[in-house]
Formats: C-alpha cells, sequence, structure tokens
C-alpha cells in the first residue's frame, strides 16, 4: 500500500518498475496480477516470470532532512545531501535567509550539529 | 478502464485451468519444493472466512518459490471418510457416498473461485477405492511386521517364525504386548492357531484387548466424548468399561524415534512439547517387592527407587490380575464390589477426579530394603495400563499417595530434611535426604543415602538396584498404542476375514476391498457393527472375491472384519500418494518418492498436535522401514495459522413489561440504549454494513421482527459489535462467496492477510475490506487511465525516488514473505 501510494503521487510511468511490481503482487493477488502481466506485452502466465531482485544502490538515502533550531526551539527544515559534512551543514544553516532573523543583533556562541537530526544555533544577545 | 475484478478473474481462472498452469511433473533440473495443506474434511456447511486462511498462507509462499525457480508441488485432496456424513445418512437415508460428493463439489467450486496454485490432477480422497487400497495394503504390510528394538526398525514377521523355530525367545528384543518366554521345542511343537496366537503378541498391526466404552442400550462402542458421567451422551443410557478384542496398531514401538525426531524438526517449540510430554519418557527402575507369608511376588514401576524408605503402603489398579491373586477371602467382597464400580469409570475421569476412595485388601508387601510390612490396597488413581498396574506409595513426596494416607490413615514418612507434611506432600525433588533408612534399623547394613542430594541418591540407588538384583532399569512411555477399530459404516473396511476366531489377510492383490452396499447404516439387532448389515459381505478364499453370507461354510467361504478404520487411516500417508496418485502398482513410485521427499512446509492446525501429527509420523516411519519412504520425518517445517474470530453485532431488544406482550419488538440504538432496560441479541452480520443496521433486510430476516419498530440515531441505527469465536449460533460467520462476489477474490486474499501475522488469532472485521479493494484499484490504475482506457506503463525514465520506492518494497517484501510476515508484506505494497 505504502510504494502505490508513493508511485501514485509521483506519477511513476516506468514500465520496467511496475513489471517489477506486478510480480510482486502476484503471489498475493493472481488474477490482477496475471491480467496487467499480459497486459503488458508478456506471453507466458506470470506465475513463471522471474522474482525480482532488489539492488542495494538504489536504496542509498541521497538527501537528509534536518531541523534548524535556534537555543532549542526548532524553526525550519533544511535537506542537506547525504555526504555533507559538518562545517558544510552549519555553514548552509547560517546562511540559509530564513536564519537571518533569528542572527540578528545576536552573538553566536556555538552550533551543535547531531546528524540526521538536528542543528542547534545557541546565541547569545 | 475500470478494475473489473468478476470479469479479469473469471477470465484467469479459465485460462489457468485450459493451460494446466498449475501442473506439476518430476522435474530433475529444477529444485523441488513441497507445500502442503492439510486437507479438509468436506462438511456440508461449506467454507468459512477462516478456512481459506490456512489455504491462502500457504499459496502465497508457493507461488512465491515458484517465482524463485523451484518446481513447486501444491496438491489437495478430501479426507473424505468421517461421521458426519454417517450421521446425516442414518438421518436422511443418503448414501455418505452421495452426500459427501454433492459436499466436495461445492467445496471445490468455493476453492477454484479464490485462485489457488493447486494441481488438481494429483487430488485424492480417502473414500476412493483407488486411494484406500494403499491404506489397506499399509495395514496389511503392518500385521506382517514386527518390531526389533535391538535394531530399532520394523522387519517382517517371517523373520521372527525363523527365528523362533531356532532358538525361541532367547536374547529376543522385540516390542510386544507381553514379555514371553518360549522355547525353540515348544514353539515347533505348537499347532498353528497357538503359533498365531504367540504372533500376534509382536505384530506390528494387532488384535488386542482394549478397554471400550460399552453401551448395551445402543449396541456399540462409544468414544471418550461420547461419555458423560457414565452415560451416554445421546440418550443417557448406561456405560460400562469392556474389555474388547480390536485392532491395534503398535505406535509405542516408534516411541523412542517418535521422540528423537522432534530434533530434526523445524516445528514451535510448544508443539514439540506437546509431543513430547504425550510421548512421556520415563526412566525408571522395575523393582520386585515379596509378599508377606507368601510365594507370591510382584513387580512395580518407579521413576524414584530412591524413595524406596518412604514407602508405606502399595496399591494395585482395579483391573491389574494381581487384585484376585492378592485379596484375601475376608476381602474379597469389598473389593470386589470397588472393582465393579470402577468399570463405569473412563481412564479420563479417574485421571481428572481428585476423590479418594479404595479398599484394603488383606495382605501385605515386604519392602526389599527395610524389610517392613507394606499394607496392599486397591485404588483406581493407578491406571493399569501405565506400568505394571501397581505402584508403592510414598505419601511425604506425592500428591495423590499423600491424599490417599490422609484419608486413610497410613503413616507418612518425609525422606528430605526440613521437609513439612503436615498439610501436603513435599513434591520437589531437591534438598538432602533423611530416613534412608531410618536411623538404627536393620537396614543401615545396606543401602544409605542419608546426606547426599536427592540428584545423587537417585544415580546410588539406581545402581545398587541393578547390581543387587532387585529388579531393572527400565525405560518407560507414556504414549500407547492406538486403537484401530471403529464400529461404524463410513470407513475403511479391514482387508481382513476370519476362520474362527483367527484373522487372515485376503491377498494383496485382491485389494482394495470396497466397502459394499447396506440397508442400515446402524449396529445390527445383536449389537454387531453397521457392516453387519451387509448381504454380500463374506470371503470366497479359493474364488478370491466377496461373496453373499449365505455362502459362508468355514471350508472356503468366511466372513469378512465388520469393523472400519478409524479418521486417522485416510490422513497418514496422503502426503506421499499426492507424489503418485495415479500408480496403480505401489503407494508412490521409487521414482517420485526419491524426487519429492518429503512436505517442505505443511500449513494446518494445532489441534492435531497429539492426533495425526504423531498418527502420521509414526506410519511415515514404518514405511521409511519398508523402504517406501525415503525420508524418516514427513513434515520438516509446520506452521499452524491462527483462527479468525467473529466480530458479532447486536442489536437491543427493549424488555417488555407484562401488559405490552403483544406490541410489535422495539429496538433502540447503541447510542441510546442505556436509557433503556434493554436484552442484547445476536444479530446476523451479513445484515449490517459499517455497523449500521439494513432495517427492510432485518425486518425480513425473523418473521416475528416483519413489524419491529426502532428508536434512531441521526436516522440510523447503529449496532453493538464484540469480538467472538465465529460461529452459527452468533450468526457472525461471513461467507466467503459473498466476499468475493462483491470484492474479488484478489481483495478477500490481500485482506485475510491483512488482517494479521499468520500465526496470531485475529478479529475479523468486514469494514476492512474496503481498504484492500481500494488498494487493488489504485493500483490498477498505475496501468490504466480510469477515464481513458489508456495504458499508461511507458518507457519514461524512473525518477532516484520511484527507484527507491520500488526496491525498498521488493526488499521487504523478499524478506517478508519466507518469514510468514503477510500483513507488513500487504502494507508496503
Amino acid at each position: 500500500m505504502i510504494c502505490v501510494n508513493e508511485l501514485s503521487q509521483a506519477h511513476c510511468t516506468n514500465k520496467e518498475l511496475l513489471s517489477k511490481l506486478v510480480v510482486a503482487l502476484a503471489p498475493f493477488a493472481p488474477h490482477i496480477a496475471e491480467e496487467l502481466w499480459a497486459a503488458l506485452g508478456n506471453s507466458q502466465t506470470v506465475c513463471d516470470a522471474q522474482w525480482p531482485a532488489y539492488e542495494e544502490k538504489y536504496l542509498e538515502e541521497t538527501e537528509v532532512q534536518l531541523a534548524i533550531a535556534f537555543n532549542g526551539k526548532a524553526r525550519f527544515q533544511m535537506a542537506f545531501p547525504a555526504t555533507a559534512t559538518n562545517a558544510e551543514i552549519e555553514q548552509a544553516a547560517m546562511a540559509d535567509e530564513r536564519a537571518a532573523k533569528f542572527l540578528e543583533g545576536k552573538q553566536v556562541v556555538k552550533v551543535i550539529v547531531v546528524p540526521k537530526k538536528i542543528v542547534n544555533i545557541v546565541v547569545k544577545g | 478502464m475500470e478494475y473489473n475484478f468478476r470479469e479479469i478473474e473469471k477470465k484467469w481462472q479459465k485460462r489457468w485451468e485450459e493451460q494446466q498452469t498449475y501442473r506439476v511433473v518430476e522435474d530433475t533440473n529444477k529444485k523441488k519444493f513441497y507445500v502442503l495443506n492439510m486437507f479438509p474434511y468436506p462438511s456440508g456447511a461449506g467454507l468459512h472466512v477462516g478456512h481459506p486462511l490456512g489455504y491462502i498462507a500457504s499459496d502465497i509462499f508457493a507461488r512465491h518459490k515458484r517465482l524463485e525457480g523451484y518446481n513447486v508441488l501444491n496438491p489437495m485432496g478430501y479426507d473424505a471418510y468421517g461421521l458426519p456424513a454417517e450421521q446425516y445418512a442414518i438421518q436422511t437415508g443418503q448414501h455418505p457416498a452421495v452426500t459427501t460428493e454433492t459436499n466436495i463439489a461445492r467445496y471445490r467450486e468455493q476453492l477454484d473461485r479464490i485462485g489457488f496454485s493447486f494441481d488438481w490432477s494429483r487430488e485424492v480422497r480417502t473414500c476412493d477405492p483407488t486411494y484406500y487400497k494403499w491404506t489397506q495394503w499399509a495395514f496389511q504390510k503392518m500385521f506382517d511386521s514386527y518390531y526389533d528394538n535391538d535394531q530399532q526398525r520394523a522387519l517382517p514377521i517371517a523373520q521372527l517364525e525363523e527365528r523362533l523355530a531356532k532358538q525361541g525367545t532367547a536374547g529376543l528384543n522385540a516390542a510386544c504386548s507381553e514379555d514371553l518366554n518360549i522355547t525353540a521345542e515348544a514353539w515347533n511343537a505348537m499347532d498353528e492357531h497357538a503359533q498365531q496366537a504367540i504372533l500376534m503378541n509382536y505384530r506390528i498391526a494387532y488384535l488386542g484387548e482394549t478397554m471400550v466404552n460399552w453401551c448395551a442400550e445402543l449396541g456399540t462402542v462409544l468414544a471418550n466424548d461420547e461419555v458423560v458421567d457414565g452415560v451416554s451422551e445421546r440418550g443417557g443410557y448406561p456405560v460400562v468399561q469392556k474389555k474388547m478384542r480390536q485392532w491395534c496398531l503398535r505406535v509405542s514401538a516408534y516411541a523412542q524415534r517418535l521422540l528423537e525426531g522432534l530434533d530434526k524438526v523445524d516445528w514451535t517449540d510448544s508443539l514439540k512439547e506437546t509431543q513430547r510430554n504425550w510421548i512421556g519418557r520415563s526412566e525408571g527402575a522395575e523393582v520386585e517387592f515379596a509378599v508377606k507369608d507368601s510365594d507370591e511376588h510382584f513387580t512395580i514401576f518407579t521413576t524414584r527407587a530412591d524413595t524406596i524408605f518412604g514407602v508405606t503402603f502399595m496399591v494395585l489398579a482395579p483391573e491389574s490380575e494381581l487384585v484376585d491373586r492378592l485379596t484375601t477371602p475376608e476381602q474379597r467382597a469389598e473389593v470386589l464390589a470397588y472393582v465393579e464400580a470402577t468399570k463405569k469409570r473412563t481412564e479420563r475421569e479417574r485421571i481428572a477426579d481428585r476423590k479418594v476412595s479404595g479398599v484394603f485388601t488383606g495382605t501385605y508387601a515386604v519392602n526389599p530394603l527395610t524389610g517392613d510390612a507394606l499394607p496392599i490396597w486397591v485404588s483406581d488413581y493407578v491406571l493399569a495400563g501405565y506400568g505394571t498396574g501397581a505402584i508403592m506409595a510414598v505419601p511425604a513426596h506425592d500428591s495423590r499417595d499423600y491424599a490417599f494416607a490422609r484419608h486413610f490413615s497410613l503413616p507418612i514418612v518425609p525422606l528430605i530434611e526440613g521437609a513439612d507434611v503436615s498439610e501436603q506432600s513435599f513434591d520437589a525433588k531437591e534438598g538432602i535426604v533423611i530416613n534412608s533408612p531410618v536411623a538404627n534399623s536393620a537396614a543401615n547394613e545396606g543401602l544409605v543415602l542419608n546426606g547426599l542430594t536427592v540428584t545423587e541418591a537417585i544415580a546410588k540407588t539406581k545402581e545398587y538396584v541393578s547390581r543387587h538384583n532387585l529388579g531393572r532399569i527400565k525405560v518407560n512411555y507414556r504414549l500407547r498404542d492406538a486403537t484401530f477399530s471403529r464400529q461404524r459404516y463410513w470407513g475403511e473396511p479391514f482387508p481382513v476375514y476370519y476362520k474362527g476366531d483367527m484373522p487372515y489377510m485376503i491377498p494383496q492383490e485382491c485389494l482394495p476391498l470396497e466397502l459394499p452396499e447396506v440397508d442400515n447404516y446402524q449396529p445390527t439387532a445383536m449389537g454387531e457393527p453397521p457392516l453387519g448389515n451387509a448381504k454380500v459381505w463374506a470371503w470366497d478364499e479359493k474364488a478370491c472375491k466377496v461373496v453373499d453370507k449365505n455362502l459362508i461354510d468355514g471350508q472356503q467361504v468366511f466372513p469378512l472384519e465388520l469393523n472400519t478404520m478409524p479418521g486417522f487411516a485416510g490422513s497418514s500417508a496422503y502426503f506421499l500418494r499426492y507424489m503418485d496418485p495415479h500408480n496403480n502398482q505401489a503407494l508412490v513410485s521409487n521414482e517420485a518418492v526419491s524426487y519429492w521427499q518429503n512436505v517442505d512446509l505443511y500449513v494446518g492446525g494445532t489441534e492435531h498436535a497429539t492426533g495425526h501429527l504423531i498418527y502420521s509420523r509414526f506410519w511415515n516411519k514404518f514405511l521409511f522401514d519398508l523402504g517406501v519412504a525415503v525420508n524418516d520425518e514427513p513434515f520438516q517445517k509446520l506452521v499452524n495459522q491462527g483462527m479468525i474470530q467473529g466480530r458479532s453485532n447486536f442489536v437491543y431488544r427493549v424488555q417488555r413489561t407484562e401488559g405490552d406482550a403483544q406490541k410489535a419488538p422495539l429496538f433502540v440504538s447503541l447510542g441510546v440504549k442505556d436509557q433503556y432496560e434493554v436484552t442484547p441479541i445476536h444479530v446476523d452480520v451479513n445484515i449490517v454494513h459499517g455497523d449500521v443496521l439494513d432495517i427492510d433486510a432485518f425486518r425480513a430476516w425473523r418473521p416475528e421482527y416483519k413489524d419491529a419498530e426502532f428508536v434512531l440515531e441521526n436516522d440510523k441505527y447503529v449496532c453493538g459489535w464484540a469480538v467472538e469465536k465465529m460461529s452459527k449460533s452468533m450468526y457472525n460467520v461471513v461467507n466467503p462467496d459473498l466476499i468475493v462476489e462483491n470484492y474479488g477474490a484478489d481483495t478477500l486474499r490481500l485482506y485475510e492477510m491483512f488482517l494479521g501475522p499468520v500465526e496470531q488469532s485475529k478479529p475479523w472485521d468486514t469494514n476492512g475490506i474496503d481498504g484492500c479493494h481500494r488498494f487493488l484499484k489504485k493500483f490498477w490504475g498505475l496501468f490504466y487511465n480510469m477515464r481513458t482506457d489508456e495504458f499508461i506503463p511507458n518507457d519514461a525514465e524512473a525518477t532516484p525516488e520511484q527507484l527507491k520506492s520500488v526496491h525498498k518494497l521488493l526488499k521487504k517484501v523478499s524478506a517478508d514473505i519466507p518469514a510468514f510476515s503477510y500483513n507488513t508484506a500487504v502494507a508496503a505494497l
């Protein structure tokens, strides 16, 4: 249900992916699977298809979402590439236009980056 | 284009049939996988939604295995013999074969509509002569075999005959009903009748004396659950315990292998524990006790020989032959009366009942270690079938012995330091031993256990008993032989005829011996089983065929066995027959069984733990000894599906005062019922939708409700609900046909799996079906534009998110299916 929801929302039309989905559904709902498998142009029964193997490389998280907080209060969210360093994250957070109003007239005491979770910017003044 | 499930499902069910999609043959190029569902008894009520649960679970597994490249055997059949069809025949006169055929057709129709991947070309029916030929064949083979304990396997009885002729029973270690001592000379001097009687003591299928529940008025033997409080459930007639000659199977011979085999299979710990307890292996000693002032002596079996110092009396089972030998003339009358009274109680009642009763025999036994005189009593808390039918009682350390001692004011001697036996026995097997023996007694010259731990004491005593020949170390099993005769019509006939009281097997080439026609399915006027009503039921030994009974002459024509086989006969080897169901020469060919081996996944209910699952393992081990089965265990992995509980609905009827009795019934909705005095009543769940009652349907449901009035909430009648067992009496049985009709088989399949983990019990909730149906519609929507009929899939590139979504799903489902976590797999889809 989750996957179908995601693909629907994304308006996925890729034939190869949808074919794999049909095979994954086949043990559970064989009739609809058989019908769609035939519609995809296959002449053999879906029962003899090959179970689709997953590939780890597509499962890597490419992006991470972090909450940006000031003195412990979360103010907005930011997305970073998974490979970003703490220094890069800190820099980007401070430079973001939404951070401006929380930094105005204040002195930054320190910045704490909790990976994959939150960036807390401690200010004084 | 809409998701037209009706058309789609009909189309593919037809296509699969035409193309024999699910038909499999042995294919040495592919690895095999054997999935098996416990086959159903085709009842008249048809399927309810609980039945397909196991079938759907195994079907998903089977289909997945095929997608992984395995050659999957997924057969189905019917356990067609049994009591309901016979009872229906007695009530309506319809032949069981006819009603069974009708029921099977209905079952098949219902199953076909759900889209299972069964190989129906391999269908078996236990009532089909081409099937039960092999049930009869296996029985004959069991009759023709004995069990050698040294070699731990079955061997042809001819080998035993040869051995007896050469050396008698010297050195013979075989499973038997009684230990016999016979010289070769004695054997060779016996006539055929005497020799056959000896052999019967060893045969794996044998005629034995067993206690049965006999009801003279009904003229039949009753099963334990047909007897309540000593009278028949049907009619309340008196029932007595009677010894009857019946066919039995020497299952106990296989006890050790049945125990050890559990270590090889992938079953739940709980199921294995149940079987281990049922087999009940105990190691103990058989100790001989002399009788005071007499030449008599007898043996008792005990797992705690170390407590012999605390024995203060002996107890015999009322059925034991010792009772007669050891009762004094003065005590005779009282003892006899007690033994008679016990005949009326079943073994189950005796185990369950904690009321103390017993009679003194008048004689005493001598304690072999202390020399004390121990009074010998008779009591029904000792069972004749376990051990030797006599026990040594140690009231300080056994609760039943304690209750007996208190009741009859017999001495209680504690054997463990600090044990408080003022209120109850001290049953724990720990502590330091005392009074073993009592200080200053002559017994201190012999075995002394004082100061040892219980564990040390047990070991020291065992060694002492065997060294001084006071008895022998013996392994005992609780597992009993199976009673294999039934006084029923609708079952497999025994391929047996009688010359006098001696049974003979009809020749193997003449199998199957087909069930004859009768004009009455009940026991005969003389109390014979129903087959006694058959006219053509005698065996012509010369012509090798079944002939009319009036031709019986005791020379060439003899009477056939009147009993039939029990329900578990047909289900004991069906998993082998599926491998080769049309073979007329053998139960299963060597090629077929070498390829399919045994069952990789067996799906069914836990209620068979000590019945079918013991008998089929025994039967398979026998066939393994015969060289027919190639695997010692029939079922590698067992999965028990949980039950589907019903979701009952209730309406609330306002209680009427006397004056209003004539008025039409008034029902109030759930939200307002507390304002009235109401009686909740179960209502048919099929006329309730989303807990809202279909009022018109309700008025039509019962004649007394046709003018019913209602107090509604927001113009609706809201019903109450509860999760209960799915049962007809609660009107919460949901028929899968209705679901398939309204939503389709694919929705039903998804929904039953989505309800919860396969092995747990879960409540049915028709309200959840919509969710699964909408999911399939959405799925369909990925392929067809709902408004334009356009087929959507194309070569447009997939985005990283889409790839991630699908591969994440594939990873999850690939792990969930082998783990039977179908509910999370469906959620992930």
